[in-house]
């Protein structure tokens, strides 16, 4: 049965949903996948307790210091750095998903790359480097802050 | 043999008698040429020539025509004797009894393990059908409908008088030459067909009326007035405000009855004709039907009309042609979609017409046609319910047309062998118009709105049989092979525009102002199958079903495609062993014995590629949309499998006075499509994976009897029992054992209800403990599960437990059918056990004894200082736990229909040439019972977009000649 299975008559061609597997096969699909890439580093950036913290802005400041007589009731583990510093912890959890969507992201302009043909080699590599050096920044990043 | 009770009739008169215990019989003659007419239950009819004999001895012959019932097992038919596996037929005869608008709602209770739940009220609108239990949790659990060969058709495109028979497969053995498509049980309709003969006409009509009825009181302006000033002030509460207009209809004791206002009793007509016959080559049949079902919220109602043509021919020996078409066109308006639920929520102490309104300008109200469009209501959140209903305003339409046919060719070279190829297509074109005016609730005074979809459904069902039958004396054989193409194709689109400057409908879309949405969409399928069935018989009593079906479906990925069912069914006909024979207990006796898998083909399209999310960014100004993976595809992903044991038992009693089917199943159901929780290292949350197991149980039972039998009167019955048993075994295949969000617990039946329970309502002698709960007298009291002072959902303290199932516990119908002379009646009841309703009737605006803005049941014995009830809240108390209260058990018992008939003498009929006349009278939905405080029991009404519940009187006319 499985030369019947390679009839035309069992192929799925979506029409009204894009795919993936259609669409990054393309050029333009491709690009639109690197593009992807941006925006989560702005949502990553977000996560400021985590990635803006230690700055002046993003800081508790004196009153969640342990230095300090009077440690606010709501400072949190960040400042405190007590044992509610782990994984379970809300923003750890909150950047790391996003990390980790992002490497995907990456990931896939990698192992798409192989497929699109019609691209000039060096567009195409400055595509891939940039993924691969955002990922490593990231990966530094996720090391340094986690 | 010798037997009694058997009747004896002298040909043309009334004198009769029955045989004695020793079978023996006498009787007197006019003269030599008198026949006897000899008639038993189970043996064929004899006429007998007295002449002038003294002794007559007559040997009664079994009637063959109860062995010889066929029964259609997909692909082909089978006599009942030789069935191996669980199906139920329901014939044409009690397909129209009870006149049902769609032909589901003929298996409610006629077909044992079938659950057949209304969807709602509103005309022209189906039934929900499960085949025992449900075995899948998000994905559909209606059955596979194969009209006449056609796989997917739509029951409700069906005139049930075009029906011949109805057959459910049920058991996986049964449903495994389906299949991907056979695990919630298969359908398989039969039209009727031609006989030859001379032309025969059928005409059956009926027309009726259908008038609101069972509807829960509302309250009076006096109850109200009491519930939400008096009440309120007595338990420390602030009264609710009445305009000069509420307050004067509150003295003079008016009640707006806003339900009476927007109903009437409603026409129901159905008129069908039909003409088949035919000669030894070729028969006909062809037939037309209307029907009118119109709803009892005014400007409502269903119209369909369905033209049927068939013929079948036989060219030369080897040859056979034929061909069925059925043409549908319904018409379904349900006019406005709001003003029942404002007629549900309007206080009774409004005023319904504009003249009648003294002082307007009090609450800002104004004239629309005549009604005061706020009432003389001090409230702009509900409308007049007549500003709503009005056709110019509210319009919701939707037309279908649909065509099914079939054509077929079969070639018999040798005795025994058979090809057939059949071709079946099926092209519904559905458009749905959604118009609401001005003064329609939506718009309160803003430009129209209107909504116009389309939905384009066709698909082609290609098949290749080959059937060989062979007869060598003990041993017979039967091998059955098929090659399948199914392919379907759904095109839809919708349109969705505001601000239109006139009232055009759906029909002048350009004139919009503004466009709300517009979008269109296109879904294709496919399936490529190849079957092989074998039955084999030993000396008529051992009996072998072996069946396998290879599916390929488009919607699985390469390599995954391909899914192979099979099934083995064995029966042995125990009531033919002499050593049975001789007990003389049974005249039938049959255990069959089966064990088949099969497929729910739920594997949404395109859901094994990975879809995309669009994305936005911002390169320097210049806008960067890009497409991100949105999910991560599983390629892996399969049908759900069904694998089920089912031992089924036929057994006949008294010559089958008695006859019945028992089946006992265990369907386990595995590798439920879920999302399943992943490792966010991947990237993503969740994958959508085959996860989950689901066990269903049951027994079932279909009991026949004639209970009496004489020359003039009959009577017999007909039992079906159904229980079902459902679990969840697992869930997400990590250990995970409760899902609270979704309600989903394993080691319980899934649509479980979670929740606090209900225990009665803090009582003032019991002040002290509700405060330590936070709690006031009046207010819903529930169970501190653990005892630990607080009611809580946090995780470690819980309070809320599994309270029940909206899945019934178990189901029994009833008919009797009584025949005295040539009047006959028959009726029929239904009930259903242990369904638990989040009684949507209770936890809306009805049931909100506190609220001074709608009205409500009347009948709420709710919680004063000076009424201690312990059934419902207080007026005034603040209520976290209110949901507590709307758990109700939604057990009925319904009367579905009472039908008294007279068929007209034979003598006039001979003289009138015809063969059958009978008129009758029908009350449909005459009794419900049930202690749910409820629209009704049987689906949870949301009362927005509902009809109100009725009962229909009607006459019928059968005639034939």
């Amino acid at each position: 049965m499985p030369q019947v299975a390679k009839d035309t008559f069992l192929i799925e061609k979506p029409v009204s949903t894009l795919t993936t597997d259609v669409y990054y096969a393309t050029e333009a699909g491709f690009e639109d996948l690197v593009k992807s890439c941006y925006p989560l580093l702005r949502n990553i950036h977000q996560n400021r307790s985590l990635v803006l913290n230690g700055t002046d802005i993003f800081s508790q400041g004196g009153f969640g210091d342990p230095r300090f007589g009077t440690p606010a009731l709501t400072s949190g583990p960040l400042e405190q750095y007590d044992v509610r510093l782990n994984a379970t912890l809300g923003d750890f959890q909150s950047l790391w998903t996003l990390l980790y969507a992002e490497i995907a992201r990456t990931n896939t302009v990698v192992s798409r790359a192989d497929k699109i043909t019609t691209m000039a080699a060096a567009l195409k590599d400055a595509r891939v480097s940039s993924q691969i050096f955002a990922c490593f920044k990231l990966f530094l990043f996720g090391t340094a802050m986690g | 043999m010798s037997d009694c009770g058997v009747n004896v009739v002298i040909k043309g008169t009334q004198k009769g008698t029955s045989t004695d215990e020793n079978g023996a019989f006498k009787i007197e003659v006019p003269n030599d040429n008198s026949v006897l007419i000899v008639s038993f239950i189970g043996y064929v009819k004899q006429e007998i020539l007295v002449g002038t004999r003294s002794i007559i001895n007559i040997s009664l012959k079994a009637d063959d025509l109860a062995l010889n019932e066929v029964v259609v097992v997909g692909y082909g038919e089978i006599k009942k004797t030789d069935l191996t596996g669980a199906v139920a037929s329901v014939q044409s005869k009690d397909i129209v009894r009870a006149n049902p608008i769609m032909a589901s709602k003929a298996i409610q209770g006629q077909v044992a393990g079938a659950t057949v739940t209304k969807q709602n009220n509103r005309p022209g609108v189906g039934y929900n059908i499960t085949i025992r239990g449900e075995n899948t949790i998000n994905n559909s659990t209606e059955p596979l409908v194969v009209i006449d060969g056609l796989m997917g058709g739509n029951l409700n495109n069906l005139n049930p008088n075009d029906i011949q028979s109805m057959d459910v497969l049920k058991d996986a053995s049964s449903t495994a030459i389906y299949g991907s498509r056979g695990a919630n049980g298969v359908i398989i309709i039969t039209t009727k067909k031609g006989l030859s003969g001379k032309p025969k006409v059928s005409y059956d009509a009926y027309v009726g009326v259908k008038v609101p009825a069972h509807i829960p009181k509302l309250m009076s302006s006096e109850q109200f007035y009491k519930a939400i000033y008096t009440d309120r002030i007595l338990e420390g509460g602030t009264g609710a405000t009445f305009t000069a207009a509420e307050t004067a209809n509150i003295k003079d004791g008016k009640t707006t009855d806003w339900v009476d206002l927007i109903t009437d009793p409603a026409l129901q007509m159905s008129q069908n004709i039909s003409v088949s016959g035919g000669n030894e080559k070729t028969t006909y049949r062809f037939s037309g039907g209307f029907l009118n079902e119109n709803g009892n919220v005014l400007y409502t109602g269903f119209k369909r009309y369905n033209l049927n043509a068939g013929l079948d021919s036989k060219l030369g020996n080897y040859f056979k042609v034929g061909f069925t078409s059925y043409v549908t066109y319904s018409d379904q308006n349900l006019g406005s979609q709001e003003s029942l639920r404002n007629a549900y929520r309007a206080r009774p102490t409004g005023t319904a017409y504009f003249k009648d309104l003294a002082n307007p300008s009090e609450n800002g109200d104004f004239e629309v046609d005549g009604v005061a469009f706020w009432m003389g209501i001090n409230d702009k959140q509900v409308p007049n319910p007549l500003a709503d209903i009005d056709p110019k305003t509210s319009k919701l339409q939707t037309t279908t047309a649909a065509i099914m046919s079939n054509a077929y060719v079969e070639f018999t070279p040798i005795k025994g062998l058979s090809l057939r190829s059949s071709i079946s297509g099926s092209y519904s074109s559905e458009r749905v118009g959604d118009f609401r005016g001005k003064w329609s609730k939506s718009q309160i005074g803003a430009k129209p709105r209107a909504q116009y979809d389309g939905r384009i459904a066709g698909n082609y069902t290609l098949d290749n049989i080959i059937n060989y039958n062979v007869d060598l004396g003990k041993h017979r054989i039967g091998v059955t092979g098929l090659q399948s193409a199914f392919y379907q194709r759904n095109e839809a689109y919708s349109i969705f525009v505001r601000d239109l400057p006139y009232d055009s409908d759906w029909y002048a879309l350009n004139t919009a102002s503004t466009i709300g949405s517009i979008g269109s969409s296109l879904v294709e399928r496919s399936i490529l199958s190849f079957m092989g069935r074998i039955n084999y018989s030993y000396a008529d009593k051992y009996l072998l079903t072996l069946t396998g079906r290879s599916d390929g479906a488009s919607q699985l990925s390469e390599g995954n495609k391909w899914a192979f069912f099979p099934s083995v069914a064995f029966a042995w006909r125990m009531g033919d062993e002499a050593f049975i024979r001789d007990l003389n207990v049974f005249s039938n006796l049959k255990l069959r014995l089966s064990y088949g898998q099969v497929g729910n083909s739920t594997v949404n399209p395109y859901s094994t590629q990975a879809s995309l999310l669009n994305t936005g960014y911002d390169f320097d100004g210049t806008a960067a949309y890009g497409f991100a993976p949105l999910n991560l595809a599983n390629k892996d992903l399969r049908w759900e499998r069904s694998k089920e044991i089912n031992v089924g038992l036929d057994f006949g009693f008294f010559k089958n006075r008695i006859a019945a089917s028992l089946e006992v199943y265990n369907r386990k159901t595995v590798d439920l499509i879920l999302n399943q929780k992943i490792p966010t290292i991947t990237g993503f949350n969740q994958v959508i994976a085959n996860v989950g197991e689901i066990e269903n149980k049951g027994v079932e039972l279909t009991l026949n009897t004639v209970n009496v039998v004489t020359n003039d009167f009959s009577w017999n019955t007909t039992l079906t029992f159904t229980k079902n048993k459902n679990k969840l075994l697992q869930l997400y295949g990590d250990g995970q054992t409760v899902d609270k969000g979704n309600k989903l617990f394993v080691g319980y039946p899934i649509r479980s209800n979670f929740d606090y329970q209900f225990d009665g309502i803090w009582q003032t002698a019991d002040k002290d403990l509700a405060t330590k709960y936070k709690q006031v007298p009046g207010a819903v009291r529930v169970v501190d599960q653990n005892n630990d002072g607080v009611i809580s959902s946090a995780d470690a303290i819980d309070d809320r437990v599994v309270l029940g199932t909206q899945l019934p516990n178990w189901l029994t119908g009833i008919t009797n059918r009584f025949k005295y002379k040539s009047i006959d009646l028959s009726f029929f009841m239904y009930y259903r056990n242990g369904v638990q309703y989040y009684n949507s009737t209770l936890s809306g605006t009805f049931g909100e004894i506190g609220g001074t803005r709608d009205t409500k049941l009347a009948y709420l014995d709710y919680w004063r200082s000076d009424n201690p009830s312990n059934t419902y809240f207080g007026v005034v108390a603040a209520n976290p736990y209110r949901n507590a209260i709307n758990y109700q058990d939604a057990s009925f018992l319904r009367i579905s229909d009472i039908t008294m008939g007279y068929t007209l003498p034979q003598g006039f009929m001979n003289k009138a040439k015809l063969s059958n006349a009978r008129f009758y009278l029908q009350v449909v939905n005459p009794f419900v019972f049930s202690k749910f405080t409820g629209f009704d029991p049987e689906f949870n009404s949301a009362i927005y977009q509902d009809d109100v519940p009725s009962a229909t009187y009607s006459l019928g006319v059968n005639i034939t000649f």
